[in-house]
């Protein structure tokens, strides 16, 4: 897919961003270092060279070259998360002070979270934002209604290298995006479902001990 | 206040005390037009704010890091602005990054 209008507000596209990251995001280039969703994809860019050669570093010699179809989607998918979205606002707000958080930035919070969770890369990220049962309403009859959180319905699908427990990744992805819902939005976790949809497994036809183990 | 100059001024002061929260990461342009119209009458040589200035409001694009809860953080930036805009003055925040880095991961 062409990104005819590029990232944020920024005129240049996922291909441009690469290379900028490439290069070291050298020699700067203001629109792209001014601008969030830019920043969030080239975060997301570096950390997943970092994380794709962890998921690897056990069977490196083993293991085929990364395969660009996948990285390629992956940063497709990145792109459409960053993207800001509505804006969340936070209970506190009132007529002297408003604080909203943007769509874009709990998604990638959220992928953030789930990345540094050790032997895990987030695929794709899912948020679904709804009111909270009863917000602005507190069945009393009176307009003086409690603060009430919106609730965060989140989606994730992540890829585990071989040899991670799946259970004990998937809880601890379910941990850290809800720690990191209450610590930084103004949402309360609802569902947090964790998909695990891939596996890094080493090259089974070149590793004997794997394949017997396998048989 | 509705010289350009001072606009930019007060801008200015305000980045540089909100930049010093800590939970700040950075700003990003509040309002990319006002930028661009401060730019055709600021000194080149001199960084344009981040933060926009309008009467009593002041806008602000910001990220927050994962040292402490963005409530926190929100807290301390508008006791910030406030220290330099005047205590009536309208805050309007907008977290356009949220960084977890390891702080989640259990």
């Amino acid at each position: 897919m062409t990104e005819t209008n590029g990232i944020g507000d920024s005129g240049y596209d996922l291909e441009a961003l690469s290379a900028y990251a490439d290069r070291g995001r050298t020699p700067a280039i203001a629109a792209i270092d001014a601008d969030p969703e830019c920043l969030a994809v080239l975060d997301s860019i570096e950390r997943l060279g970092t994380l794709t050669r962890e998921l690897v570093a056990d069977d490196a010699e083993r293991m085929p070259p990364p395969d660009e179809n996948w990285i390629r989607a992956l940063l497709e998918s990145i792109t459409r998360e960053v993207r800001a979205g509505r804006d969340i606002p936070f209970p506190e707000s009132d007529d002297t002070a408003r604080f909203v958080v943007t769509e874009g930035a709990v998604r990638q919070l959220l992928r953030e979270a789930g990345d540094a969770v050790p032997g895990v890369l987030v695929g794709r990220v899912g948020l679904r934002v709804t009111a909270a049962p009863g917000a602005g309403d507190d069945g009393s009859g009176t307009t003086e209604a409690t603060p009430a959180l919106d609730r965060a319905d989140v989606d994730v699908r992540i890829s585990v290298a071989h040899g991670t427990p799946l259970a004990a990744a998937a809880d601890a992805v379910r941990a850290a995006a809800s720690a990191a819902l209450l610590r930084s939005t103004p949402l309360e976790p609802g569902a947090i479902d964790v998909t695990i949809d891939d596996i890094h497994l080493p090259d089974i036809a070149a590793d004997p001990a794997a394949e017997e183990e396998r048989a | 206040m509705s010289d350009p100059a001072q606009l930019a001024a007060t801008a200015a002061r305000i980045d540089d005390a909100v930049a010093a929260v800590p939970g700040v990461m950075r700003l990003f342009p509040a309002d990319s037009a006002a930028q661009r119209a401060l730019a055709q009458v600021a000194d080149r040589e001199t960084p344009l704010p981040n933060a926009a200035v309008r009467g009593d409001v002041v806008e602000l694009s910001i990220g927050v890091d994962a040292v402490a809860s963005a409530r926190e953080v929100l807290a301390a930036v508008t006791e910030a602005v406030r220290a330099v805009a005047g205590p009536d003055a309208r805050v309007r925040i907008r977290i356009a990054r949220l960084a977890a880095g390891a702080a989640d991961a259990v």
